[in-house]
């Protein structure tokens, strides 16, 4: 069964990519890392409000199955994660983005973070765990 | 910016039976490098062998975050969470332009540390009439045809010259000697290999050979330090001296500390792409520093590599990688001494005091007694095979600390020759034995260090990716194999350059070359 997804596509289940420019103010709640990351989020008191960023009618559609992962997604811009300077990223259909070479989707994640079981590395876990890619 | 959304996306398993979707986007800044991911409507969950997580992890899952509101398991709706370095986020990032042009040359000033992702980084360079390094880059995949370009850069980060396009078959292999591809070249401090498509699956090695200091080969680096490398063997006395090499692999200057284990503090500026090559006698007026035996490097990005070596006719030389990974459990795969040989390990931690036990095992598998010792706060568990008190027959050993232990094996001879490698992370299923040197003896040897016999194939190769020949053994558990490479295979492997393996079991391996009268000597763990 199909809802309104909010975009024309075929399969229910599509990652969409988009190259904007803008910025956003922030306080901190929780790290450092060992590497120094830290992060907040929007309940805290002070933080910037919510707002959703629709890219349904600008941005690319990329179907994926069932414990999938995407081919390399160029970002469009060098973006440094750990100290390492990237050009692409991968989707995995369970929830995340790597900038690992790697075919391994997370599938029978989500795992504490950091894990170092290998299910996923070098990742951005937006919401990791086994997500179905099509009713 | 960039933008990844997820519309609509239900449970593949949904034990609730109401069919909940998710709706959430992540977005990378350019120019500060944070992160943002917004949830519009999501419902994290606790499933009887894991639950929803989000954060972010690193490149080994040594380092990570996990966004801990997620342990709640409700319903969220309009909220966000934002991963960012630094002291605060830049609410307005601006990225800097383009660097003005050098009125004096015309030339741009250096870029340093804008490195594309997965580069190898090769930190130590010898180049002159008397010395010379060789670098080789192996593609292990068995399909896709790899490649990238070998870069050089100065000591203070500026690119100075690179090759051209290199490509490699699969199962290929491309060496050269850095005189050959780029002349000799007083300037270079050290090397990078830039693949094409930033693939993280090329690996390298460098070999350097000084008629003064010996030779050595080391892997190519490839993850900097997350906030601080620890130096687990200096030596700084009348016999010995210990070299350390430094690399910014970060795009901005950083101020960084060596905090040594007498309590000594040295502080340092390090600029974006910048090489520091310096003895540790260098940082204290050129006097040996015999009371120094660790240290700490407090500082993120970095690429690090120490040399220690004798100053004496011998010319004994050896490096190993400064390493970030550490583990509970550290295995040591070729003890050996004899009237030919002697061996030396190290177990250090930066943590307060830690237990050890030492498990020697012989070369069929059998343990030997337990061997308790204790290292306290930033000390280290250093010695040799008769110091330790193991048994005669012990080929190789794990040692276990209530810690985590960074570690490294060195082996000399009487003749001379030196070599020694990093001993975490060795454990593999697959890997390459990276150099069959035709002008020395080249010895490998395996270690199962699991319960039960290991299965493993061994395919020698040309650098073309052409298969030489091909054998298989069986290692029993904790068992180890050792030997010179031609032994295993049946066939002659004249024609190889390098041999892999795949294994049913994690093994631990290495390989030694040394030249004819071993008055050399270079290791290499499985790449």
């Amino acid at each position: 069964m199909r809802k309104n997804r909010g975009f024309s596509i075929i399969l229910p289940f599509l990652p969409l990519v988009l190259f904007v420019f803008s910025g956003m103010a922030l306080a901190m709640t929780g790290g450092p890392d060992s590497y120094g990351y830290r992060y907040m989020d929007s309940e805290e008191s002070g933080a910037a409000p919510f707002s959703w960023i629709d890219i349904s009618k600008t941005g690319t559609d990329y179907p994926l199955g069932n414990y999938d992962m995407s081919a390399d997604i160029p970002i469009g811009f060098t973006f440094k994660f750990y100290g390492i300077n990237y050009n692409t990223v991968r989707l995995s259909s369970s929830g995340f983005i790597t900038f690992k070479k790697t075919s391994l989707n997370g599938a029978a994640g989500g795992e504490p973070i950091p894990t170092e079981k290998g299910l996923a590395d070098n990742m951005i876990a937006a919401f990791w765990d086994n997500l179905k890619a099509g009713t | 910016m960039f933008i990844v959304s997820y519309i609509n996306v239900p449970f593949l398993y949904d034990e609730t039976g109401e069919n909940r979707e998710h709706t959430f986007q992540i977005i990378l800044y350019e120019g500060s490098n944070d992160i943002q991911v917004n949830y519009l409507d999501v419902h994290p969950r606790d499933m009887s062998k894991h639950t929803t997580t989000a954060g972010i992890e690193n490149a080994n899952g040594s380092s990570g975050l996990q966004y801990e509101r997620f342990n709640t398991f409700t319903r969220y709706r309009n909220i966000y969470v934002r991963y960012y370095t630094g002291s605060a986020p830049d609410p307005d990032p601006d990225p800097d332009p383009d660097p003005d042009p050098d009125p004096d040359t015309g030339t741009p000033p250096p870029s340093g540390g804008d490195f594309h992702g997965g580069s190898l980084f090769f930190p130590y360079i010898l180049l002159d009439p008397e010395c010379h390094t060789e670098l080789c880059i192996i593609n292990p995949d068995s399909k896709q045809t790899q490649g990238g370009v070998f870069k050089k850069y100065d000591e203070n980060g500026r690119l100075i010259q690179e090759s051209g396009s290199i490509s490699i078959p699969p199962r290929g292999r491309h060496d050269m000697a850095i005189v050959d591809l780029m002349g000799l070249n007083g300037n270079v401090a050290y090397m990078v290999f830039e693949p094409d498509s930033e693939s993280e699956t090329l690996v390298g090695y460098e070999k350097f050979i000084s008629g003064e200091e010996g030779g050595e080969s080391v892997p190519g680096a490839r993850e900097p330090s997350h906030s601080v490398l620890d130096i687990p063997h200096i030596a700084s006395d009348a016999n010995w001296f210990t070299r350390i090499v430094l690399i910014n692999a970060g795009d901005t200057a950083r101020n960084i500390n060596i905090k040594f284990d007498n309590g000594e503090t040295v502080s340092m500026e390090i600029g974006p792409g910048e090489h520091k090559a310096f003895l540790i006698k260098d940082l204290f007026g050129g006097d040996p520093m015999p009371d120094i035996h660790s240290a700490r490097i407090f500082g993120s990005g970095l690429i690090g590599m120490e040399l220690f070596g004798s100053v004496d006719e011998k010319n004994e030389l050896t490096a190993i990688l400064l390493s970030n990974q550490k583990e509970h459990v550290v295995c040591y795969p070729h003890i050996v001494e004899n009237e030919n040989w002697y061996c030396g390990l190290v177990a250090y931690t930066y943590s307060s005091t830690c237990d050890l036990t030492i498990t020697p095992y012989s070369a069929d598998g059998t343990p030997f007694p337990e061997i308790y010792r204790t290292i306290s706060t930033s000390s280290r568990l250093a010695g040799s095979a008769g110091s330790l008190g193991l048994p005669q027959d012990t080929a190789w050993l794990e040692i276990e600390g209530t810690k985590s232990l960074s570690g490294f094996e060195l082996f000399g001879n009487v003749n001379g020759g030196l070599a020694g490698f990093v001993c975490t992370g060795m454990k593999k299923k697959a890997g390459v034995f990276p150099d069959l040197d035709s002008g020395d003896v080249t010895s490998i040897g395996f270690v199962n260090t699991e319960d039960s016999e290991a299965y493993v194939i061994l395919t020698a190769y040309r650098d073309d990716g052409t298969v030489v020949a091909t054998s298989s053994i069986n290692i029993s558990a904790h068992a180890k194999v050792v030997g010179e490479v031609q032994g295993l295979f049946d066939q002659s492997i004249d024609e190889a350059t390098y041999i892999a393996f795949s294994s049913d079991k994690e093994i631990m391996g290495f390989q030694l070359n040394t030249s004819t009268g071993q008055e050399e000597a270079d290791a290499l763990p499985i790449l």
